[in-house]
């Protein structure tokens, strides 16, 4: 076999590995059920978004999948570029073998490529499909519209990866690395993301008119998608072409760039920092479980692509948060409108409000990888004299702290905006604590369930394993379920929110059984 | 101090250890060799409450490891083959850590990882990120680590891999040290001239089952040949 498929084959495997080769079979079946759970959100999400809206907007659809495409692949590859294409571990044993750096760089984009386009095209394609039907759209569409989608992640893969190139070139070997890329990625989502809500209310949409809004912003800064969709729809097969190539082109820059560069990055990258002048202080005596947290703690806040990965929904939350508060009367006026006459409108309105904030809370999982995440070093855990529930409430305590901290300032901010009253904030405050408390447990079962103990970088774990998948979209969905449920029916039932909050605390209770009983013999199995 | 009794352990349903018995006394260091993929570190990693095991008794100064887990890790201390510690912290950060988890007071860590370090030639390198050292200094971290709480019972694994001659020959006088304050150590290991020398008694562990156990000066006396000969005559 060409040495270059067989790196590449060799590094596709690993990204599917898991930690019981006994249970291959197993592995397949999750696998293929992430699968197809990740075909049908995308499925789900392309049905929610017909019946959003009225048919004669029905052509905005695939435009803005196309460009949430390549903004989610763009934000994402920021975050996953770190060990993927750079800081990889395998480094020094690939470069020892019969193997030149173009097949080692050539393969470790290929890889990284390929993920991307999976996660994209698992919630693209249906959109696609659906659209070709619903709107009647001929065979040349689809072929159009599939080859395109070929090139389409390329443009965002290369910029994302070039910023993260750069990300590593400046903190790469420095103590605080780790913070400067958290920083400095946060920041620019941030800006990314609150540059395209304020362009596309500067435009006159607002949310009560919808998503799609966001499209008057992303046509023209995402040129080549716009180009791309806007061949496949009128089967202009040159437009289309000009796309990919243009695409193509960049892509190539950004593989000569990257070539140059990545093994001098990579070799720092893989460094750590030294201390000059080390002296040992006294430092306070912890307790075990303090020590623990604090040890969960620095693993979270020192890896960037933990951090970016999990606590999305909380930087969404933030900014969102910040928005409605300066923007008062667009909730207000909007839900007038649905609620009109309705008395209780301040009340709902909290309501509403607190459930939005769980929902962004459910995105937030830092256990589904925590255990994993032990890796190699879970001799250490297991050999220490500390029990399993101290390990596990250690791991959920980060992920609460995580959720609660920013879900609170939210509910306090929001709560000032909109005139909650007491009651509101403490059942909001309770109902923050449930479900994160839930959410951390649901995250622990499924890393407990689906382990992954032997990888080559945290990427594998973090971002690509099963229980990442599920203990972010499991939650997600169900999140989104609750939301729908509570919004068609609240009018019949007058307690429906309380009733919410007493089931999540019947699904705490229930999962809190099963970590302490089933969960504590799993980890005890993991060798 | 340690006892193993009739271990057996299986992996998927293969057995790996047909009942060892080991009996590691106090104030005595004990040396088990044998080949590569004999069941040392299954029996290691058994022995310190890491890997369950299906049939047998393994007891830690009197304790069930079994039984009263917490009770017996606390006055044991483990070193793997290949130390995986936790890489993005630094060295410091790591000792610190084990230090709260065996409930070590601020000035005696201080003292001690000081001490230790310094012996080992690794103070200077206690700020740096655990990723940025070599493997013989991460495994000189995983000492301090070891014996900064002053275990009764040390269970090693191959733990001269990788060090320094300096740091090797501080090793042994701190394992001697030990068991010379009524402690024991435990540890497997390929340099057999390491095992001959220091060691009160050996065992020669093939294929899951202890072919041979005794008094180190006892064994070599009877045979009449060196801790090699008599390993390549036996493990053949």
């Amino acid at each position: 076999m060409n040495r270059f498929l067989l790196i590449t084959k060799v590094q596709l495997l690993n990204v599917f590995k898991q930690s019981n080769k006994k249970k291959k079979m197993l592995n397949l079946g999750s696998y293929t059920i992430g699968a197809i759970v990740m075909f049908g959100v995308g499925i789900y999400y392309s049905a929610l978004l017909f019946s959003s809206v009225p048919p004669e907007a029905y052509a905005a659809i695939p435009f803005f999948m196309a460009y949430m495409v390549t903004f989610l692949v763009f934000v994402m590859g920021i975050s996953t570029s770190r060990g993927m294409l750079f800081g990889f571990k395998d480094l020094d044993l690939l470069k020892a073998m019969p193997f030149t750096e173009r097949e080692i760089v050539f393969s470790k984009i290929t890889v990284f490529t390929l993920t991307e386009y999976a996660y994209a095209g698992a919630f693209y394609l249906p959109v696609i499909v659906f659209f070709g039907i619903k709107a009647g759209m001929g065979w040349l569409f689809y072929v159009l519209a599939l080859v395109g989608y070929t090139t389409l992640p390329l443009f965002p893969i290369a910029l994302s990866s070039l910023i993260g190139m750069g990300l590593e070139k400046i903190s790469a070997g420095r103590k605080h690395s780790d913070l400067i890329r958290n920083v400095v990625g946060v920041v620019f989502f941030v800006i990314i993301y609150a540059g395209s809500m304020y362009a596309s209310f500067q435009n006159g949409a607002g949310a009560a008119s919808g998503f799609l809004s966001l499209n008057v912003y992303f046509e023209k800064v995402l040129f080549l998608a716009t180009w791309y969709m806007k061949g496949a729809i009128s089967n202009n097969v040159l437009l289309v072409l000009a796309s990919m190539a243009v695409s193509i082109i960049i892509y190539v820059l950004f593989i000569y760039t990257y070539s140059g560069t990545v093994m001098r990055i990579n070799a720092k990258a893989n460094q750590g920092y030294h201390v000059t002048n080390f002296k040992v202080k006294t430092v306070k005596q912890n307790t075990v479980f303090k020590a623990l947290f604090l040890k969960e703690k620095e693993r979270f806040f020192k890896n960037f692509l933990y951090v970016f990965n999990t606590a999305f929904g909380m930087i969404l939350l933030a900014g969102g948060s910040i928005y409605l508060m300066f923007n008062r009367n667009l909730i207000l006026n909007g839900l007038s409108e649905i609620l009109q006459g309705d008395t209780n409108l301040l009340k709902i309105i909290s309501q509403i409000l607190i459930i939005g904030i769980i929902f962004f809370g459910q995105m937030t999982c830092t256990t589904s990888s925590s255990i994993s995440l032990e890796g190699k070093s879970l001799w250490i855990m297991k050999s220490l004299p500390i029990t399993v529930k101290q390990i596990f409430w250690s791991k959920i305590l980060l992920n609460v702290v995580v959720i609660v901290i920013p879900s609170s300032i939210s509910l306090f901010m929001l709560g000032l905006t909109f005139s909650f009253g007491l009651l509101y904030y403490l059942m909001g405050l309770l109902f923050i604590i449930a479900s994160s408390f839930g959410i951390s447990m649901f995250g622990l079962l499924m890393n407990l369930l689906f382990p992954k103990l032997e990888y080559e970088n945290e990427q594998e774990v973090i971002k690509q394993s099963l229980a990442a998948f599920l203990g972010v979209m499991v939650p997600m969905m169900a999140g989104m379920g609750m939301m729908v449920f509570f919004f068609t029916c609240m009018d019949q039932f007058p307690y429906l929110f309380e009733l919410i909050l007493l089931v999540y605390i019947i699904i705490d209770v229930i999962q809190y059984l099963l970590l302490m009983k089933q969960g504590t013999k799993k980890f005890e199995a993991l060798i | 101090m340690l006892e193993i009794n009739n271990l057996h352990k299986s992996f998927d349903g293969k057995e790996i250890l047909h009942g060892v018995t080991l009996n590691v006394k106090d104030g005595e260091i004990f040396g088990f060799i044998g080949q590569n993929g004999a069941g040392k570190t299954t029996t290691i990693r058994s022995a310190v409450g890491i890997l369950d095991f299906e049939q047998g008794e393994i007891r830690i100064d009197g304790m069930n490891i079994k039984e009263h887990p917490l009770e017996a890790k606390q006055i044991t201390a483990y070193l793997p083959d290949n130390p995986d510690l936790y890489e993005n912290l630094s060295g410091i950060q790591y000792l610190n850590f084990i230090a709260d988890v065996y409930g070590i007071s601020a000035e005696k860590r201080t003292e001690k990882i000081s001490e230790y370090a310094k012996e080992l030639g690794i103070y200077d390198n206690l700020g740096d990120q655990i990723k940025a050292l070599s493997h013989g200094m991460k495994q000189k971290v995983a000492i301090v680590s070891a014996f900064m709480h002053e275990p009764k019972l040390l269970v090693l694994d191959e733990p001269f891999v990788g060090l320094d001659p300096i740091a090797s020959h501080t090793m042994k006088e701190k394992l001697r040290q030990l068991c010379d304050n009524g402690g024991s150590v435990f540890f497997s290991s390929h340099v057999l001239e390491v095992v001959e020398n220091l060691c009160d008694e050996v065992a020669i562990l093939k294929s899951g089952s202890v072919i041979l156990d005794g008094k180190t000066a006892d064994l070599l006396a009877q045979s009449g040949t060196t801790l090699e000969e008599l390993f390549l005559e036996r493990a053949e």
